[in-house]
């Protein structure tokens, strides 16, 4: 820990500021902190001397739990590393990742692999050291609502006999994706760790009991077993059995660990009955609640299966198989007559039956074993295609798809094949808790199916995900997690010289809609062809009410970036003067950034519509003068029509004119002749 | 009913006028008539001052006879002195025959009638050179007004072709 002690007579300005008030020092890592979700560097609060924080930097391209960052530093509990700050650092690399800042713990990691043995405690140093402030801080996870999904050994800063041990952070990855099978219940360690999800508090308290009983026993007793073995033993024994198996424990704690490791999550200890269980109130231990049984076993790819629950695991790796005891009814009768459990055979022919009913031929066995493997094994998670993930989970996944560039669609087939909302159906006492869940993925099935701009599986992403920033191509280097950060990262982005041709794309959309409440209609203009002016104005329109409503004041390489949309949008205007003086004033309007008024120059209606009425009049007129040249043209090619027609009729009135002079003067002549004499 | 009445109103105002005309013929006549040995001096120095006239209506192959009808006003005008002459010496043949065998007179009726015709040679061709030379200057300048025209709008201000919403909009 040479870098703690280097940290106090460091140069201020080296920090890299980060959220509300603190900086981080890249050059100082603590390698022994990395997290989950990314390395793990020294941190302080901007003006504090000491250097008492540490920050994870979540760079290792995984989801933060956004969505408990507020419940999380609302949690003030010496057995738990508080969350100082959090926000978006900008690291000496050019990207921008977002950062969490954390207390320094105060001891290292109890330990540092869960195989690790230790010496055998006392009860009572147990009871005293770590039960009772591992319980003061799930009571203060239930009171927030936060779900740690990160209790185990390598994660607790404990040192025995050295003060409480501390919870270490649990926010820098998706829920769950650190945590070994061995602490996760059963139904969330059948999840890829990507795909767990958010749980339950009752999920903690199991983490805690499996913690709580390999400190008890000194060893990991499932040491020499991978995740599948884990989870295969689990199945067989129950948790319970499979962690303590024959060892004698003290009845106290028999009767803890025994609440805390029930499968069942509806019958598991929560923190209130832990805080029961502390003051002394005795409850009654659950039963290893090992499956049901079948009287005689079934024959599944090569092994006998005498539960439903291994049985449905093997049947979504074996899919050919599954078809055929499920089409030939053997899988139906097994579970009537050997298993009795006519529940779960009901449940499997409504299962057939549904599918055949929705006429889907897409993935048909696929889609029926699926739906097989959901009505023996409710509570599991969906097994579609290789991929088994909680309902929950389905959110992290596709987000994780979409950011590594994976194939998401049996993602996007578990949503628009009501894969969930059957799985909700399924669910016994849950149901009602289950409705909104299915109720939302109902919804995600309409937007999945849309292929409009903003809609489809990137929709989905950020409906689901409520805390995730957008992961555009464009803007990901600049960890874009709210509307108000998109423009300033649009920006930096736009004095790059490598921008991109267009300022958005499904993505951005997408998170636009969901985040900023933005119309959808908009977004269909942008998809217009490059030679279309919708395409510049829907862009200005979006852009200019995002800067009203969220700033900044002046945005000039975003403008600048528009410019050639825009161009096609002054194309509009028919008068080449007016397009060169607006052209002018666009380029002005730019330079300084106000997109309002840069789409005043644009989009001007009454300007358009006066242009169109003036072009249509110079299109007259310059008919008529044309029909007027022709006319002229006629005359100076035939000179004899206009001496005949206009010279001939000219001399007959001169003539005329001059007769009736000489008629006069003759009158005169006379009249002066008498008067003379 | 009324179409009837103003059918038959219409066809005595016919019969009227025709009546009015006739009468109008028959008036001159009587005039003519009565008066006729009182004008014949007049009358044979009018015809016989008009012969170039005649001839001009002989030689001129325009049907619209521009040019009779300018040779004619012109060798009217001059033979108006002679017939003036021949008021106030009295309307006698003698007088007319005293015009007539003066060869200055003929020169000014004749002379006069020359400048008619000469009038219907010089100026149709000038007023068609005016005219020409006017409408060149025209051209020149509405030529100059479609450039322009062009120059303010573009090119396809000079076509009929529909403006294109799908571009301009």
């Amino acid at each position: 820990m040479a870098a703690q002690d280097v940290v106090p007579t460091l140069a201020f300005g080296t920090g890299l500021p980060f959220g509300t008030r603190t900086e981080m020092f890249p050059v100082l890592p603590f390698p022994d902190l990395q997290a989950p979700g990314g390395a793990a560097f020294a941190a302080q609060s901007k003006g504090d001397t000491s250097p008492g924080l540490v920050a994870v930097l979540c760079n290792k391209g995984l989801p933060p739990r956004a969505d408990s960052l507020t419940a999380m530093r609302n949690i003030d509990h010496p057995s738990v590393l508080r969350l100082m700050d959090n926000g978006v650092v900008d690291w000496p690399d050019g990207v921008r990742y977002f950062a969490l800042a954390y207390q320094r713990p105060l001891s290292p990691r109890f330990k540092q692999t869960i195989n690790e043995p230790h010496q055998l405690l006392s009860e009572d140093i147990i009871n005293h050291s770590f039960v009772t402030p591992m319980i003061g801080a799930l009571l203060e996870f239930l009171r927030t609502g936060v779900v740690h999904h990160g209790i185990r050994p390598t994660n607790i800063f404990w040192r025995i006999g050295a003060g409480a041990p501390q919870l270490g952070e649990c926010l820098s990855a998706p829920p769950g994706l650190g945590q070994p099978a061995l602490f996760e219940t059963l139904e969330r360690a059948m999840s890829t760790p990507m795909g767990r999800g958010t749980g339950v508090h009752a999920d903690d308290c199991y983490a805690f009991g499996v913690t709580l009983a390999l400190l008890v026993l000194g060893h990991n007793p499932m040491k020499d077993m991978d995740e599948r073995g884990v989870i295969q033993t689990k199945i067989e024994r129950g948790t319970f059995g499979a962690l303590i198996g024959n060892t004698r424990l003290s009845p106290t704690q028999s009767e803890l660990l025994r609440g805390l490791l029930v499968d069942d999550a509806r019958q598991r200890w929560t923190a209130a009955e832990l805080e029961q269980w502390l003051g002394g109130r005795r409850l009654t231990p659950k039963n290893t609640d090992v499956g049901r049984r079948a009287s005689r076993s079934i024959e599944f790819a090569g092994k006998e299966y005498t539960q439903a629950r291994p049985l449905a695991t093997a049947m979504a790796g074996e899919i050919t198989q599954a078809m055929r005891i499920i089409e030939n009814g053997i899988l139906d009768k097994w579970l009537r007559r050997a298993l009795g459990d006519e529940i779960s055979a009901e449940n499997l022919v409504d299962a057939v039956a549904s599918l055949k009913e929705s006429g889907k031929t897409a993935h048909y066995d696929d889609q029926l074993v699926a739906r097989a493997c959901i009505a023996l094994d409710p509570s599991a998670p969906i097994r579609y295609r290789g991929i088994s993930v909680a309902p929950g989970g389905i959110a992290t996944l596709i987000a994780e798809a979409l950011m590594t560039g994976s194939d998401v669609q049996a993602l996007g087939e578990i949503i628009s094949t009501q894969l969930v909302t059957f799985w909700v159906n399924m669910q016994k006492d849950l149901k009602t808790d289950m409705v909104p869940l299915g109720q939302q993925f109902e919804r995600m099935k309409a937007l999945i199916e849309k292929t409009s701009f903003g809609s489809g599986i990137e929709r989905v992403l950020y409906e689901l995900n409520p805390g995730l920033q957008c992961i555009s191509p464009i803007v990901r280097t600049q960890y874009v997690i709210t509307p108000k950060a998109m423009l300033p990262a649009l920006e930096r982005i736009a004095a790059t010289p490598n921008r991109p041709p267009e300022p958005m794309d499904r993505h951005m959309a997408a998170f636009l809609i969901v985040r900023d409440r933005r119309s959808e209609v908009l977004f269909d203009a942008m998809t217009a062809s490059e030679a279309s002016p919708r395409k510049g104005v829907a862009f200005l329109t979006l852009f200019s009410e995002m800067q009203y409503k969220h700033g900044p004041d002046s945005l000039p390489y975003l403008a600048q970036w528009l410019l050639p949309f825009l161009e096609v949008s002054l194309r509009r205007y028919f008068s080449k003067a007016l397009r060169e003086k607006l052209q002018k004033q666009v380029r002005d309007t730019a330079s300084r950034g106000d997109l309002g008024v840069l789409l005043r120059c644009v989009d001007d209606f009454q300007m358009v519509e006066r242009d169109q009425q003036e072009y249509l009049a110079a299109r007259l007129l310059y008919l008529n003068i044309l029909k007027e040249i022709t006319g002229i043209e006629g005359s100076l090619a035939n000179r004899g029509n206009v001496v005949q027609n206009e010279g001939k009729p000219a001399a007959v009135s001169f003539s005329g004119y001059l007769a009736i002079i000489m008629v006069f003067a003759a009158i005169l002549r006379a009249v002066w002749q008498n008067l003379q004499g | 009913m009324a179409d009837k009445e103003t059918k038959s109103d219409a066809a005595a105002d016919g019969g009227k006028k025709k009546r009015n005309k006739g009468g109008g013929v028959i008036l001159f006549m009587i005039m003519f008539g009565l008066s006729f040995w009182f004008i014949f001096p007049t009358l044979v120095l009018f015809l016989v001052g008009l012969s170039p006239t005649f001839i001009a209506f002989l030689i001129d192959n325009d049907r619209q006879k521009f040019a009779t009808v300018a040779v004619a006003s012109m060798n009217a005008a001059g033979i108006t002195p002679f017939m003036i002459d021949l008021w106030t010496k009295g309307q006698t043949m003698e007088t007319v025959f005293q015009i007539l065998r003066e060869p200055l007179n003929w020169l000014v009726i004749a002379g006069a009638a020359g400048i008619g015709q000469l009038i219907v040679f010089a100026v149709p061709q000038a007023v068609a050179s005016l005219k020409l030379a006017h409408a060149e200057s025209r051209l020149k300048i509405l030529k100059a007004n479609l450039e322009s025209l062009k120059d303010i709008w573009g090119p396809d201000v000079g076509t009929t072709k529909p403006i294109d919403r799908g571009g301009k909009q």
